[in-house]
């Protein structure tokens, strides 16, 4: 059971990644190097917290007016010459995909990077009909080689050293070993140049849907979006319900914000705006463009105003970077498509509250990615609520249940506090050695328990007395 | 019930159908009266220097031969690929980048009647060397980046499916910045309705290695912008210089 990529396993799966200090390393360097140049260009950009409340403050616009938006977006797409289709969840999204790519008659389909449809398994949906979905973005094609997901929203495989690659293009491609950057890339680059002439189908996702004129915007760096939605014969995008903007102004606003969040970078290499299928007197372009627009789950969270703002997600993934507990762990460990505290207060919605519960879990509180959010959405927060939920709905562990309760048994009797408090330091000597009876959990094994003070708060008030320090 | 009406009623049934498009118009418009304007000091100086920072050149031309000679010397050997715009043409463009001294046939793509679609065109081994020579409809200063519009006159393979990409520019179409161009854009899209826009800043790049960066991944790896400073570019057809 524990082959399955689920949340359901995150305890276990981060206990496995902990001691792995490549891996770590790995994760560092990547996440590092993304930090800085983020701060250089924020930096950089004194606008910065105006824009971000601007930006949050359009996604809340847009979500409040979503039936007025989706509606003008739809009629402009469709003018356009887009087919606009709907799938309830994934298996939906899937099945319509299935049957677009077997009208098409084609067998090979080249995908460039969609969260969406990582979310939706899509590649593998095809692959078990026989259609070898191919990914097309470096990070993604290495990480498909190595029949592993992503671990990262924007560098998928990041978890993996040069060398890791090296030996892996060597197995699957039967090339000789290098591990020079350049190398590897230009052997992708020449592998995948003859899948996207191949191919009948190009699948991408969506980054922004702009209502008043039914154009999509795909924002990447390596070129491979645009062969995917310039060169095969057919495109599909696949876009989330919530991605919708008003218009081009507000794009630009979120083109400002979602590069530098990213990569560090003022803008990504390309940012196409595709306004629909190829046009009668163009050259080259796809003949139709299907627009699938995905609700999974996502109504759910629309309908919770509680937890409504984390639809504002522009899927940056600087919050991942900026993770203590992410870093450590890496991405795999939480066995779901959306990792890091963004993933985490998503996956009860996407993996249900039985395996999803176990991720509000997997975060320190500490607040970074609150702060470091281009579109201030306030996670701890949400991961507490999630937390909370989880206890009301009796989904926590028995032992928890049992301790909280006797906790809150305790705090509310002081004279049985006082006593808790007299037995515990009378007992704490015996937790304070490697041989101690209390249990400190994995990652504070190298630690010493504190030892209590000598004298307890109310002890000290009563010698002092109110008022002296 | 189908999908869309599902999916469309739920949406309805948690925020009604919104308070209309007026509402909602001035609505966007006190958000973006919180923004403060961005200002860019020396427009022209910025962008050559973010194009720069992306991994993109620039250099400034007054003339086309001027032109013809710095793509030659961008590219100096290998094919080149040029546009079909009506300026490109009307000023022997091509003829001229033939002229100036360097290796490899010159060709106008699309050219009239062409008969090869334009996928087996830079689908070829013989593209994979090739520089592609296009227009640019806008710059921005602040990003480093430029607006590429399809049409009859360019196809997207030309700056994507070859080694280099060189986009020809006018100077007085570059803006501080993309949200300043706005307006300009949506009232080119209004008239000449393309298929799609891209904006590109630098060359194709990927760092999913060990965060290295490598240029050239599956779009060119060579990006450079020509400037035209004087005399302006002919035609309207590309919507460059009415600023």
């Amino acid at each position: 059971m524990k082959e399955l990529f689920s949340p359901r396993w995150f305890k276990s799966r981060a206990s496995e990644s902990l001691p792995d200090e490549a891996l770590r390393r790995n994760i560092e360097r990547a996440t590092e190097t993304a930090l800085k140049k983020r701060a250089d260009v924020v930096g950089a950009f004194p606008e910065w917290e105006s824009y971000r409340t601007a930006a949050r403050a359009v996604k809340e616009h847009v979500l409040e007016n979503l039936s007025s938006y989706l509606a003008s977006f739809e009629e402009h797409a469709r003018a356009n010459g887009s087919t606009v289709l709907y799938a309830r969840d994934g298996v939906e999204a899937c099945a319509l995909v299935m049957d677009i790519v077997l009208s098409a008659g084609t067998r090979t389909v080249v995908k460039s990077k969609s969260m969406t449809s990582e979310e939706i398994g899509l590649s593998a949906a095809l692959g078990r009909s026989g259609i070898q979905a191919v990914e097309t973005d470096l990070g993604e094609y290495i990480v498909q080689l190595a029949g592993e997901p992503p671990s990262h929203i924007t560098a998928p495989a990041l978890h993996k050293s040069r060398r890791d690659i090296g030996r892996l293009f060597e197995q699957k491609l039967g090339l000789p070993y290098s591990d020079e950057p350049e190398t590897l890339t230009a052997v992708a680059r020449s592998v995948l140049r003859d899948r996207f002439f191949e191919a009948g189908v190009g699948i991408s996702g969506v980054n922004f849907g702009l209502a008043d004129s039914g154009a999509i915007c795909v924002v990447e760096n390596e070129g491979n979006a645009r062969m995917a939605t310039t060169l095969p014969p057919v495109h599909i995008a696949l876009m989330g319900v919530e991605k919708l903007l008003p218009d081009m102004r507000c794009l630009a606003l979120f083109l400002d914000m979602l590069a530098r969040s990213a990569t560090g970078q003022r803008l990504s290499s390309y940012t196409s705006i595709i306004r629909g299928p190829k046009r009668a007197d163009e050259w080259d372009g796809p003949d139709v463009l299907y627009i699938i627009i995905l609700d999974n789950g996502r109504t759910d969270i629309f309908a919770d105003s509680r937890f409504r703002s984390v639809l504002s997600c522009i899927r940056c993934g600087a919050c991942l970077n900026v993770c203590p507990v992410y870093r450590v762990v890496g991405g795999h460990a939480y066995g779901s498509a959306y990792p890091g505290p963004i993933g985490a207060v998503l996956a009860p919605f996407f993996h249900g509250k039985e395996d999803g519960r176990h991720l509000p879990y997997a975060s320190s509180l500490c607040g970074a990615c609150a702060e470091i959010c281009p579109v201030r959405i306030d996670i701890p927060r949400l991961l507490l609520l999630h937390r909370g939920e989880t206890v009301r709905e009796r989904r926590a562990p028995l032992i928890e249940r049992f301790l909280m309760k006797a906790y809150a048994c305790v705090v509310k009797r002081p004279a049985l506090y006082a006593l808790t408090g007299h037995l515990l330091r009378a007992f704490a000597p015996l937790a304070t050695d490697e041989h101690g009876l209390l249990r400190i959990p994995t990652r504070a094994k190298t630690r010493t328990f504190p030892a209590p003070a000598e004298k307890t708060f109310r002890e000290i008030w009563k010698e002092e007395g109110i008022g002296s320090t | 019930m189908g999908a869309r009406e599902d999916i469309l009623h739920r949406i309805r049934s948690i925020v009604g159908d919104g308070p209309g498009t007026e509402c909602a118009r001035s609505e966007l418009q006190e958000i973006f009266r919180g923004i403060p304007i961005r200002r860019i000091e020396e427009v022209i100086p910025t962008f050559c220097r973010h194009v720069n920072e992306a991994g993109g050149e620039t250099s400034i031309v007054h003339s086309w031969a001027e032109a013809a000679h710095r793509v030659r010397d961008i590219h100096p050997s290998g094919p080149v690929f040029v546009a079909a715009h009506p300026e490109f043409r009307e000023a022997g463009f091509s003829s001229l980048i033939q002229s100036a001294s360097g290796r490899g046939e010159v060709l106008e793509v699309p050219e009239e009647g062409m008969e090869l679609q334009v996928r087996d065109v830079f689908g070829s081994v013989f593209a994979r060397n090739a520089a592609g020579v296009g227009r640019a409809l806008y710059g921005f200063a602040d990003s480093g980046a430029v607006l590429l519009v399809s049409s009859p006159f360019e196809c997207r393979s030309l700056s994507l499916l070859v080694a280099t990409h060189i986009a020809v520019l006018h100077e007085s179409a570059i803006f501080p910045t993309f949200a300043d161009a706005v307006e300009s854009i949506e009232e080119y899209v209004r008239t000449s309705s393309p298929g799609a826009l891209t904006l590109v800043a630098g060359p194709s790049k990927t760092a999913d290695i060990e965060k290295v960066l490598v240029t050239g991944v599956h779009g060119p790896s060579r990006f450079a912008v020509v400037i035209f400073q004087n005399p302006p570019l002919a035609s309207s057809t590309v919507g460059g210089g009415t600023r």
